[in-house]
Order: structure tokens, then C-alpha cells, then sequence
């Protein structure tokens, strides 16, 4: 063959990112079964800070996420871009620092976590020096990638490495503007964004960390495994070509819907439901073309169970991306925000589609990879089949728990006061569904668990040596000198004529194909689409004045409720409690007034919170003595009898160290809260002051002497300050906004 | 000073330039896709399945060595 290359494919580090696909999917699951137990069943926190449900929760969270599926992704990329780009990876090296990087990282992020080191944004908790290993990390990533674009045989490049390349394009975004913060010490940060700018910056990253990360590589994965196991090609390439731009462009818009009447400026909300509902389209059409390639292969479905599972695990993109929709619609949303139906919403996606969808590709590549025969292929049957019987017992739970808090949230009686006044109703209701999710978790854990038996059995049977694959492909003739040779000789070169035969040579495919041949060029694109939804949203919030009023009566924290606010963040609180009221008369009835804008300036980060498993807080102060509080801390079950929540009794052994507090007030100085320079230097006394304070008031109350060096006073003075300036403030002096600047 | 100067600088007009980008590139790239023959694209639908010797399950592939068949002139 003329001009013909050999090379071999580097399958090495792929079959280490599967095993630790492997390795991290049954961490993070069994890990979420663990909450789902102690949800239902709330003594199985152990009175323990590291098992407690606020610090497992991200655990979880992030292991199912960058562990699980980053693997996944992992593998899925170094193995198919080689095959379709006709390449070796650009740098053996490089693939095998990113793997052993990653898994570190992994370690480390899941230890921080259970210590008690997070930023408090949700899949975005890993605290700054592990925030910057993972952009280090994504980097070489990335470099990786394009390197092997860059070396590649193939000219165009199939829609999978779109899917690919925008996702590491947009990744990397992501992650750096969410992340920034100051750092205070070695594992401790504040977040350079404040109150509504962080929300709407939290939430356009959470909301792209699921497009991005759980959806355009999964969609990569979908146009290759799905073809290779159907052995036809994609039903319709012109589909998945509008299906991606349309994506791509639509998705990064849609964040403020996690946001809806809260105190969001209307119109970021506004946007982010339109852009939400128009997502629908470019969903459905690659759920459509994953589903139509299947056209004349159903009866391989039914016999083979890779098919199967990728078949679900379509159609479950299908459902959670109508769903989606429905959901970032206001008036649905004012129903299910909050609720355990979003829990629901999230595991329709990552158990249906990213489970599914990994699962299908371990059982075609294992085999392939470690060159034998799969096991079994009755028990990845039986895999598949109880795992669905699983996401149905959970999805069925987590609707009908959503459905019903939601309604009960919002009930009121015939004389127009709420009727399930007291929050614990609401959650001792829902109790029995928590256990049938624990059910569900359990099956999908033991699908898992067969799975992992099936495939150890399939690479134990593989043999010793697994010699690399040698394959050849033509060179690629550098795209100048193929437009050179598509001109007619006797053109003389520099002339317009030749220019244009060149052009016109270019372009003979369509702009689309041209711009596929240029790796770049398209990179570019793929990011100017996702920078302008990005900067068209955020600039505004961030830059003018108007949309975030100041509200006079607002103070930062003292010094003591800074430290409280702390342990609030550290022990995960929020994702438990949100701290955000909606203007619905149902919550300021239950609440108080509703959440201003103004209110969380000074909040690095935001408390908003996305859940309520327990009541919202934003107004919390005042509400119940110190002495509540702290008997509160210390078996919740005492002062709110059915209480779920877990017991914090180390609060009350662990010293309030107050070493940092001058350098947290200095640091907070610094991002903006106008702390003073006296502030800052009587920072500790005035701390050390407010503790004995409360202390001396639970004491006085007939509570336990002694607190005023424990943890627990700081939390309780940050838990009364709540939501208290408005109400402190005279009654004029409320309304009056500060400072307006800009429009 | 920044704030200043983005407050000053007539932001109101943002999102609809910015619907108006995306329309319009959405246009384009639906009107060039749709304007191709249906057979078009055949040939980069294919390119996964192109690599099929490499890539069966069983051993019993005569041979380390794999070619992959020359790409069709386009």
C-alpha cells in the first residue's frame, strides 16, 4: 500500500482507567447506598463526623461524577479516538501521569471531604490545592487529546471527538471561573464570588458540569460503542452534525434554572427556562438517533445484552431530558424545587444514561481489550435486568417523595394557615419512600456487584501477555498539499484563479466538512459557542450594580458567626438546609419574609443550598433560644421529635479555634466585606467575647456550663444571626437601597 | 472602575445580539446540513466501523498483524 504507516494502539492505559471505572463505581455507589440508609434510617450516621450525611454526601457525589464516569470518559477517549482518528496516543507518558494523577486525586478529594475540607459548592467542593491538580490534570488531558488530532490518519473527524472535544474545551471553563477563590490557609479558601453572583456562577457551572461531563461525552460514547455494538452506522450523521450545535449552544444557557424565585434577577431566570425548554429539541434528536440506529437490529436487542443496555440507557436520556424541561418550567419548578423529585430527576440520568451507557461499553470492551471472551453473558443479563428493576424502585420513590413534600410544603387549611405547620410532618412522611429508594439503591449496588464478578471472571480468563495491536493506515497528506493537488495543473500558483480552485476545493464537502478537517478552527467555534450563552449571562450580574442592590440594614458576620458560618460549611449543613425563601406565601407563612438579594452580599460563598431535606434557615435567628439550638445540636430528636437528622456531638468536645480569625476577617476584607481595620484587630477578643455570651445564656437557661470554647457556640451564634438584619433594622430604614450604580 | 465602565457601556442591548448570534448560526449550520445529499455523509458515518479486524473479541485472529483498508479517494 502506498504511503502506508504502521503504527499500534496504546490499550494499556485503557484497560487502567476501566478497572478503575471498576474500582470507583462501586466506591461511590455503595458509598450512596450508605445515604440513602441513613436518610431512612437515621441512626446509621454513628454519632460519627466522618460518616455523618453532610460530609458523605459530596463524597458521593463526587465519586459517581470525576471517579466513575471521569474514568469512564477516560477510557472511552483514549480508546476511541485512536481508532478513529488512526493514531497511537500522543504521549504514552503523559496518558499514564493523567491516570495515576487522577486516581490520586480521587483519594485525596474523597479524604478532604470526609475531614471536613469543601468549598460548599455542589460537585465543586474540592478545596483550592486539589482544584488546581485537577485543572493541571485536565490540561494534560487535553493536550493529549489534541496531540493525537494533531498526529491523526484520518481527515475528518467523526462526530464522537466533537462530542470529546468540546467537552474538554468547556470542562476546563468551567472549572477554572467556578473555582476561584483566596486562599486562607493550605485547605481552606473563600470564594471570590459573593451572595447572587456565586449562585448564578455555581449553578452555570452545575448545570454545565452535567451537560459537559454526564451528557456531550456520554453522547461521544453513544456514537461509537452504540455503532460498534450495533455493527451499523449512525442512523442519520446530518442529525447528529445540527443535534451537537444546537447542544452546545443551548446548554450553557440554562443554568439559572436550578435559581428560580430566588433572589436571581427575573430576567437570568427567565432565560435559563426558555433556554431549558428549547433543549428538548437537540436532546431528543440524539436520543432519536441513538434509538433509530437500532432500526433493523432489534432482534440482536433482544438477545444481546450489550444492546440492551445501551437501548435503556437511550431511552433514559430520553426521559431525563424531557423531564429536564418540565422541571426548569417556574410554575413546575415552584412545585419540585427543593424536593426529592430533582434527587429523582439526577438519578433518572446518571443510573438510566450514565450507568447504562457505561455498562453497555465495559461489556463490548473488556473482552476486546484484554482479547478474550466475556464471561457470562446470562449474568450480564441478569445484570441488566435487576439493575432497571433498581432505577424504577428509586425513581418511582423519589417522585412520589418529591410530589408529596412539595404538596404538603404548600397545603393550607380551610382558615388559610398552613397545614402541616411543623417541618418534621413533611419529612416523617416521606420516610417509608426514603427506604424503598434504599431498595432500589441496593438492587443497582447488587447489579454492580455482578457485573464486577462477571468481568473479574472475563480478564482472569485473558491472556498473560497482551501484545499491542498493529495496524496500518495511510499517512494524511497535510490538508494544504491536498488542495494543492486538487487544482488543475497549468494554473500558475500566487494567482486568484488557483485561489480559488483552492477554495472551492475546500469547500467541495460543505463548510461543515472543512471545518471538521481543522481541528482548531473548530475548537474555536465549539468555544465561542459556549462563551457567548456564558458571558451574555454572567457579565451583567457580575459587573452592574442594579441587579444585586445593597441593602443599608445588611452587616457582615461578627467574628464568632464568621468561625459559626465555617463549621456550617465544613459539616455540610446546606446540603441539607437551604437558606433561600421564595416569594410564595406558603413559605413566608412557614419561613418569614422572603429572601432579598441584597442579604447574601457578603455570603463567600452562598448558602443557598438545593434541598431541603430539613427547613430552610434563611431566617433562622431568633426563632428558638441558644439553648434549643444547642440541645438541638446535640440530639435533634429532643427539641423536634421524628427528626432525621444526625446527633453532632463532637461540636460540643472539638475547641473553637479562633487562630485564623484575624486573617479570615483580612482575607473577607479583601473580597469586598467591609470589615474595618479595628474589626480585624479585636477580630479574636470580639469573638472570644460573643462566645462567653452565649455560653453564659445557655448556661443561664438551665442548659450544660462550659461551652464557650466549643464549636457549638460558633455555629449557634451564626444560626441566630440568620436572616436577622431586616427584622433589627428600624422599619424605614429597610426599604432604602444603599447604593445604586450602572442601570 | 471595570463596574464603571460595563455599567456605562450599554449592556441592554446583550442578549439580543446574542440571540441573534445564535440564531443565525444555527441557521447556517442547519441550512448547509440539510442542503447536503442524504448520501453525503456516508462515508464519516462509517469510520467507526471501519476498524472491525482490530477490534474482534476472540483470539483467533490469524495473526498480530492488522491492515485497515485503504480509504476510498474522495
Amino acid at each position: 500500500m502506498q504511503g502506508s504507516e504502521t503504527f499500534r494502539y496504546n490499550d494499556a492505559v485503557v484497560r487502567k482507567f476501566v478497572l478503575a471505572v471498576l474500582a470507583w463505581g462501586l466506591v461511590g455507589m455503595a458509598v450512596g447506598v450508605y445515604l440513602a440508609l441513613e436518610l431512612a434510617f437515621h441512626k446509621a450516621n454513628l454519632s460519627q463526623p466522618y460518616l455523618t450525611f453532610g460530609r458523605l454526601r459530596p463524597v458521593h457525589t463526587n465519586a459517581v461524577i470525576f471517579a466513575f464516569v471521569g474514568n469512564g470518559i477516560f477510557a472511552a477517549v483514549y480508546h476511541s479516538s485512536q481508532r478513529l482518528l488512526k493514531a497511537r496516543i500522543f504521549s504514552d507518558r503523559l496518558a499514564n501521569l493523567h491516570f495515576w494523577g487522577w486516581q490520586l486525586l480521587i483519594v485525596l478529594g474523597a479524604v478532604s471531604l470526609v475531614l471536613g475540607f469543601t468549598q460548599a459548592k455542589e460537585y465543586a467542593e474540592l478545596e483550592w490545592p486539589l482544584d488546581i491538580v485537577l485543572a493541571v490534570l485536565w490540561v494534560m488531558f487535553a493536550v493529549n487529546f489534541f496531540g493525537t488530532i494533531a498526529r491523526r490518519r484520518e481527515r475528518h473527524l467523526y462526530v464522537a471527538i466533537w462530542f470529546y472535544l468540546a467537552s474538554i474545551v468547556t470542562v476546563g471553563i468551567l472549572h477554572i471561573f467556578n473555582s476561584l477563590a483566596l486562599p486562607l490557609s493550605a485547605m481552606k479558601s473563600y470564594s471570590v464570588y459573593a451572595g447572587v453572583q456565586d449562585a448564578l456562577m455555581q449553578w452555570w457551572y452545575g448545570h454545565n458540569a452535567v451537560a459537559f461531563v454526564l451528557t456531550t461525552p456520554y453522547l461521544g460514547l453513544m456514537y461509537y460503542y452504540l455503532v460498534k455494538a450495533a455493527e451499523r452506522p449512525v442512523y442519520s450523521y446530518r442529525l447528529s452534525i445540527l443535534h451537537f450545535w444546537t447542544l452546545v449552544f443551548i446548554y450553557i444557557w440554562a443554568g439559572p434554572h436550578h435559581l428560580h424565585y430566588t433572589a436571581l434577577p427575573g430576567w437570568a431566570s427567565t432565560l435559563g427556562m426558555v433556554f431549558s425548554v428549547m433543549l428538548l429539541a437537540p436532546s431528543w434528536g440524539g436520543m432519536v438517533n441513538g434509538l433509530l440506529t437500532l432500526r433493523g437490529a432489534w432482534h440482536k436487542v433482544r438477545e444481546d445484552p450489550i444492546l440492551k443496555f445501551f437501548a435503556v440507557g437511550v431511552t433514559f436520556y430520553g426521559m431525563a431530558t424531557f423531564e429536564g424541561p418540565v422541571l426548569a418550567i417556574k410554575t413546575v419548578n415552584s412545585l419540585s424545587h427543593y424536593t426529592d423529585w430533582t434527587i429523582g430527576h439526577v438519578h433518572a440520568g446518571t443510573l438510566g444514561w450514565n450507568g447504562f451507557m457505561t455498562f453497555g461499553m465495559l461489556y463490548w470492551l473488556v473482552p476486546r481489550i484484554w482479547k478474550t471472551q466475556l464471561h457470562s453473558r446470562r449474568l450480564a443479563a441478569a445484570h441488566f435486568w435487576i439493575a432497571s428493576l433498581g432505577i424504577v424502585a428509586y425513581l418511582i420513590a423519589m417522585w412520589s417523595a418529591g410530589i408529596t413534600q412539595g404538596l404538603m410544603w404548600r397545603a393550607f387549611d380551610q382558615s388559610g394557615r398552613l397545614m402541616y405547620p411543623d417541618f418534621v410532618e413533611t419529612v416523617v412522611k416521606i420516610v417509608p419512600f426514603y427506604w424503598l429508594r434504599l431498595a432500589g439503591g441496593l438492587l443497582y449496588l447488587t447489579g454492580f456487584l455482578i457485573m464486577l464478578y462477571n468481568l473479574g471472571r472475563t480478564i482472569r480468563k485473558a491472556p498473560k501477555d497482551l501484545p499491542e495491536v498493529e495496524v496500518s493506515a495511510p499517512a494524511l497528506r497535510p490538508w494544504r498539499q491536498q488542495l494543492e493537488v486538487a487544482v488543475p495543473s497549468g494554473i500558475m500558483p500566487q494567482t486568484y484563479d488557483h485561489l480559488l480552485h483552492r477554495v472551492s476545493a475546500a469547500l467541495r464537502g460543505g463548510v461543515h466538512r472543512a471545518l471538521e478537517a481543522m481541528p482548531v478552527t473548530f475548537s474555536v467555534l465549539a468555544f465561542l459557542a459556549i462563551a457567548v450563552g456564558s458571558l451574555i449571562e454572567i457579565l451583567p450580574t457580575l459587573l452592574v450594580r442594579a441587579n444585586v442592590p445593597t441593602l443599608a440594614a445588611v452587616h457582615p458576620f461578627t467574628a464568632l458567626e464568621l468561625e459559626g458560618r465555617d463549621i456550617f460549611v465544613a459539616e455540610g449543613c446546606y446540603t441539607c438546609h437551604s437558606q433561600m425563601i421564595r416569594p410564595f406565601r406558603a413559605e413566608t407563612e412557614r419561613y418569614g419574609d422572603y429572601s432579598k438579594p441584597g442579604e447574601s452580599v457578603f455570603d463567600h460563598p452562598f448558602q443557598w443550598g438545593s434541598r431541603r431535606i430539613g427547613p430552610d434557615l434563611a431566617r433562622e435567628g431568633g426563632k428558638y433560644p441558644n439553648l434549643w439550638q444547642v440541645r438541638h445540636m446535640e440530639d435533634p430528636r429532643s427539641t423536634s421529635p421524628g427528626s432525621i437528622m444526625p446527633p453532632y456531638p463532637w461540636l460540643f468536645s472539638e475547641p473553637l479555634g479562633l487562630a485564623q480569625t484575624e486573617d479570615k476577617l483580612r482575607l473577607m476584607a479583601a473580597l469586598g466585606v467591609p470589615y474595618s481595620a479595628s474589626d480585624v484587630f479585636h477580630a479574636r477578643e470580639q469573638a472570644t467575647q460573643q462566645a462567653r455570651t452565649v455560653a453564659a445564656d445557655v448556661e443561664q437557661q438551665g442548659g450544660r456550663a462550659g461551652l464557650e470554647d466549643k464549636q457549638v457556640a460558633a455555629l449557634v451564634a451564626y444560626l441566630q444571626r440568620l436572616g436577622t438584619d431586616l427584622s433589627a433594622a428600624p422599619a424605614h430604614a429597610v426599604p432604602l437601597v444603599a447604593e445604586r450604580g450602572g442601570r | 472602575m471595570l463596574r464603571d465602565v460595563i455599567a456605562g457601556s450599554g449592556l441592554h442591548g446583550f442578549a439580543e445580539i446574542g440571540l441573534a448570534i445564535f440564531l443565525v448560526t444555527f441557521l447556517v449550520v442547519a441550512v448547509r446540513v440539510l442542503s447536503r445529499r442524504s448520501g453525503h455523509y456516508d462515508e464519516i458515518a462509517r469510520l467507526p466501523l471501519r476498524d472491525d479486524q482490530s477490534d474482534a473479541p476472540s483470539e483467533d485472529r490469524g495473526g498480530e498483524r492488522e491492515v485497515v483498508a485503504p480509504r476510498s479517494a474522495r
